[in-house]
């Protein structure tokens, strides 16, 4: 199931027509009855660990007594859930079996439950109730791939609830340019012309042909994912909904840490307040607090080696970038420093080569194996 | 898009460019949502 | 003449839709259901044994249920007496015996009979007020059967047939209701306010404010105060509009609150400054629910609006502030600063509308332009006197004007100017506090030889109710156990946000406590505080100092709302060095909960506050 699907614009046209023409509670029963609905058919399985997730997390995060035990036994449950599925995953794949899939959306709300209980245990959610949460839970635009949406911000929206078409209008807008990136940019421009320019090339310029074979599996990983990213967050926008953002315009930052600020920006920004805030309170060591934040990162993808590599490879990325930071200080500031044409070129300078660190990271996770991915770079890289 | 249409030209032109705009956004996306779509696997997620 | 109020509510009654909510509370009040139980409740009253021109006590929590049979009383011309429904008993007593009520109208779980025995009139009748209609079990046979036939309002009207009220009698002269002023140890004074007083200031309201039954007014007043009674609930439903009040008003819902308005598209919200000056401390995504166009303009009453806080909310929230004056004597206000440019002039209370104002002197005499005196006022909405109490009216209407008490001077335009108070009165987020009350509250307190309060002044609130007491020879007071037997026999608005324990107050030649020594051996104590932490700085600003050294950023830059979004130069290393700077400078050591909660600077605040004590 994808919002590509034929399918997708139907559920939607279903609970945008019911939460704008019933009363309000109505309203909120109805878009919660569609996502059940819509987990239900299309992976009974999910429901069934929704639901339980649902229950779990509320009630048992209720009381206060021995409240951070039970808050680490119920995550603990659910990361467990979680990595069960990854491992089993990854080990179908390693032995060549078509086994189970991961069930729909569980990667996402599993997070979503976590940032509950964390905040929970922090005290600062606003007041809720438990339709709250299970709409919250429950939204259908979110389900299959993110963002992982705030429960605050999620609540503000519920209480301002009212139609207003500027928001209306620029959800569809948004969902026009999703769907724009998905099925124009990424599977036609980039996915069948750009292939069609590569096949083009001759032998002689195998190193050019794998080189811009990085570059297009990069961007169409980038359209793909922020395209599916616009759709749901201007799914989200139809129902009166703001949710975070995921991308803004990662490819262009100038340095691998802006990258992660704007690179699956919920999930990233999820992992620095509940990985790398961790870690460091426990640590005080930020450099290892960002190659486990990284690690968390990478594993939350998939459980296997290629996967670790990246995160490690972006992790290493970061923290070399921060102590960079540290040597630069000691570079005096001679003035030639502050005229436009070198801030223009620095600038330049460091977005390409942060695009280059960021497409070269991507080699490892968009080929299937560990193996494929050195034969990709040795194909880029000839006389290595 | 509209905000900017409406920086440069009167209202009832960007009004008639933000339709056309929509109209060859969405022909496009049908046309090429046609196309098998390219099997895109982000991870196991 | 036959009071305006019934052809009035009539009226209403006759146009107005009865699905159409009137007040959207904790629960809707549909129109319909307001007046059918108005008429339900006039066959209650005859039963009752209550007439026209009879007192009946009104108190409870109940926003729904106290409104509706305020609006019964009024209709059938029975005196309405409107209490704090948070009120001790002792309190309560009290004025039940000043009210000396027919009928009393109270929460079921506040008081019984057994507890107003000694201050109950012999033929009083009292009628709980309990939950809406009675309860059906979920399956028959289990769960509780609710005993909703009892005598419990509003249960009690479903055995009751509608009758019509009867206008005989009822004249623009009868007292609608009454409110008390003061009230725990000096004798409670009740403002007397008649049909006429009432219908001439709900007739200014609906025309100056330009109300009509598309209007949406918000407004979270506490209903014992005209200010929520007659500027809130009885003005909604004379104009056939809707009253939003769906939360008792405190801070933790401000954001909820601002949320409302947006999204039931507000069109008046009626608030006191102190609130204002909570709202502005707000982040920017509060900002459109006053941006909106459906928000016609915000109504300041009750307290001094500064005029910094009066110029930055508008500029910053681009809507209008109307500062409005007036006391529970003039039934809700006199004088009117906007919302139209003929009486807007910021940093005064604007001008007249519907009555009269003048500045006098002591002796009586009207004072020129530019001169301070005491502002009097007088127009068809100022009371008739306060009940049962010849005297103390007498002192304050003279020759059909009102003595207000507080002092002003009125400029070449028109416009008039409050500079201070004559009477003593402590105004504390718009609720009027009485010095003598809380004094004598305190003495009451075991332990306690002698007190004085005052008022100080209070960024957020206005004043805060500060209060000196001396201890009785051998008697070691703590201000925590004050405290708890001070709210139990008065209401919480009355405690003093500061107590202070002291071994002697200065007196006067004639042994008189010479409160305004007191008041400057509280400043200079305070003063010395400030000075000890003052060396290095408060916590705020060495916070501040710490983050600009991290972020790499100015300091001017920062402010308690600065976090990760809205700070440049905080990534995540910023964000690890700028905790341990605060380690360093504060010389704590943060736990892991505390480093999870630092998201903004105002957080780390808290964190090293709490840390510290």
């Amino acid at each position: 199931m994808s919002v590509l699907s034929l399918a997708w614009p139907l559920w939607m046209l279903s609970a945008v027509t019911g939460q704008w023409l019933l009363p309000q509670q109505l309203a909120r029963l109805w878009l919660i009855a569609l996502a059940a609905a819509f987990l239900a058919i299309y992976s009974p399985a999910s429901a069934a660990i929704l639901v339980t997730f649902t229950f779990a997390t509320y009630y048992l995060a209720q009381s206060r007594r021995h409240l951070g035990s039970r808050i680490v036994l119920v995550g603990f449950l659910i990361v467990a859930v979680l990595a069960w599925f990854k491992a089993k995953i990854a080990a179908d794949m390693a032995s060549g079996v078509l086994g189970i899939a991961i069930p729909l959306g569980l990667s996402y709300y599993a997070l979503r439950c976590i940032h509950y209980l964390v905040e929970r245990y922090k005290g600062r959610l606003a007041p809720h109730d438990f339709g709250d949460f299970v709409s919250y839970l429950f939204f259908l635009p979110t389900l299959i791939a993110g963002p992982i949406h705030r429960f605050n911000e999620f609540q503000r929206d519920q209480r301002r609830m009212r139609w207003d078409s500027e928001k209306f209008s620029e959800g569809l807008e948004r969902v026009l340019y999703g769907y724009v990136k998905i099925t124009f940019l990424a599977n036609y421009v980039v996915s069948i012309r750009l292939a069609e320019s590569i096949a083009a090339l001759g032998p002689e310029q195998a190193a050019l042909a794998a080189y811009l074979s990085m570059l297009k599996q990069g961007l169409n990983g980038y359209l793909q994912f922020s395209g599916y990213s616009d759709v749901a967050i201007g799914c989200g926008l139809l129902l009166g909904y703001r949710v975070i953002e995921n991308f803004r315009w990662p490819l262009l930052q100038k340095n691998i840490s802006e990258f992660w600020k704007a690179w699956h920006i919920s999930l990233s920004s999820w992992c620095r307040e509940y990985v790398y805030m961790l870690v460091v309170s426990f640590t005080r060591r930020p450099a290892l607090a960002v190659l486990a934040t990284m690690l968390a990162i990478g594993l939350w993808h998939e459980v296997s080696l290629r996967y670790i590599l990246w995160g490690s490879y972006n992790g290493l990325g970061i923290v070399l970038w921060q102590q960079f930071q540290r040597v630069k200080r000691w570079v005096p500031e001679w003035p030639f420093r502050q005229t436009g044409w070198y801030r223009i070129a620095a600038h330049g300078l460091a977005v390409l080569v942060t695009f280059h660190f960021v497409m070269f990271g991507f080699v490892l996770v968009l080929q299937p194996t560990v193996a494929e991915a050195i034969a990709f770079y040795r194909a880029m890289l000839p006389g290595l | 898009m509209y905000g900017w249409l409406r920086t440069r030209f009167s209202k009832q032109t960007a009004d008639i460019l933000i339709v056309l705009w929509y109209a060859l956004l969405m022909m496009l996306v049908l046309l090429y949502a046609m196309d098998p779509p390219a099997v895109f696997r982000y991870g196991n997620i | 003449m036959v009071s305006p109020i019934l052809a009035a509510l009539d009226q209403v009654e006759r146009t107005t839709k009865s699905s159409k909510i009137f007040l959207a509370g904790a629960r809707d009040l549909s129109y319909g259901t307001l007046f059918d139980r108005v008429a339900r409740l006039t066959t209650l009253f005859r039963n009752m044994g209550l007439q026209r021109d009879d007192r009946a006590v009104v108190s409870s929590k109940d926003d729904s249920s106290l409104v509706t049979l305020y609006v019964a009383l009024v209709r059938n011309g029975v005196t309405a007496v409107v209490l704090d429904p948070d009120a001790p008993l002792a309190e309560l007593r009290k004025l039940v015996e000043a009210a000396d009520a027919k009928a009393l109208f109270l929460d079921a779980d506040r008081a019984t009979a057994a507890d107003l025995q000694g201050v109950l009139r012999p033929d009083a009748v009292m009628m709980p007020i309990g939950d809406e209609v009675a309860k059906k079990p979920l399956f028959p046979g289990f769960g509780k059967s609710s005993n909703g036939s009892a005598a419990v309002f509003p249960a009690i009207l479903a055995g009751l047939t509608p009758s019509t009220p009867s206008a005989e009698g009822i004249s623009d002269s009868t007292i609608a209701y009454i409110l008390f002023t003061s009230g725990t140890t000096s004798k409670p004074k009740g403002v007397e306010i008649t049909h006429r007083n009432l219908h001439a200031q709900m007739q200014t309201f609906i025309r100056h404010y330009g109300l009509t039954a598309q209007s949406r007014l918000m407004n979270l007043l506490p209903l014992h105060h005209t200010d929520g009674l007659t500027h809130g609930a009885f003005v909604s439903l004379l104009a056939g509009m809707t009253l939003y009040r769906p939360w008792r008003f405190s801070v933790d819902v401000l954001p909820m609150v601002v949320d409302g308005i947006y999204k039931h598209r507000v069109t008046h919200f009626i608030t006191v400054p102190s609130v204002l000056a909570l709202i502005a401390n707000l982040g920017d995504d509060y900002l459109d629910s006053f941006t909106t166009p459906d928000l016609k303009f915000v109504i300041s009453t009750a307290a001094h609006l500064d005029e910094n806080l009066w110029r930055s909310f508008e500029q910053r929230y681009r809507v209008r502030i109307v500062n409005v004056y007036g006391l529970t004597e003039s039934v809700c206000e006199s004088l009117y600063c906007g919302p139209d440019e003929a009486t807007r002039k910021l940093g005064t209370i604007g001008k007249p509308i519907d009555s009269e104002a003048r500045i006098v002197d002591e002796s009586g005499v009207v004072l020129p332009v530019a001169k301070t005196g005491e502002l009097c006022l007088r127009g068809d909405n100022i009371m008739k006197g306060y009940f049962r109490m010849p005297e103390e009216t007498a002192m304050v209407l003279k020759d059909g004007w009102f003595h207000t008490g507080d002092l002003a001077w009125q400029d070449e335009d028109g416009f008039f100017h409050i500079v201070g108070r004559k009477k003593d009165v402590i105004i504390t987020g718009g609720v009027n506090v009485y010095p003598e009350d809380v004094t004598g509250v305190l003495r009451s307190l075991p332990g306690v030889l002698d007190a004085v309060t005052f008022g100080l002044a209070d960024e957020t609130w206005g004043e805060k109710v500060v209060s000196c007491v001396l201890p009785a020879p051998d008697t070691i007071l703590s201000v925590e156990s004050l405290a708890q037997a001070f709210l139990e026999r008065a209401a919480r608005q009355k405690l003093p946000k500061e107590i202070y324990i002291l071994d002697e107050f200065p007196r006067g030649p004639a042994g008189k406590v010479v409160t305004a020594l007191v008041k400057k051996k509280v400043e200079e104590l305070k003063a010395k505080a400030r000075a000890v932490e003052e060396p290095s700085g408060n916590a705020e600003e060495r916070i501040m100092r710490v983050a600009a050294r991290s972020f790499k950023t100015a300091a001017t830059a920062l402010s308690m709302r600065s976090d990760a979004e809205n700070t440049k130069g905080w990534n995540s290393l910023a964000h690890v060095e700028f905790l341990l700077g605060l380690e360093q400078e504060f010389g704590l050591r943060m736990s892991p909960q505390d480093i999870m909660n630092i998201r903004s600077l105002g957080d780390a605040l808290n964190v090293v506050i709490q840390r510290s004590t």
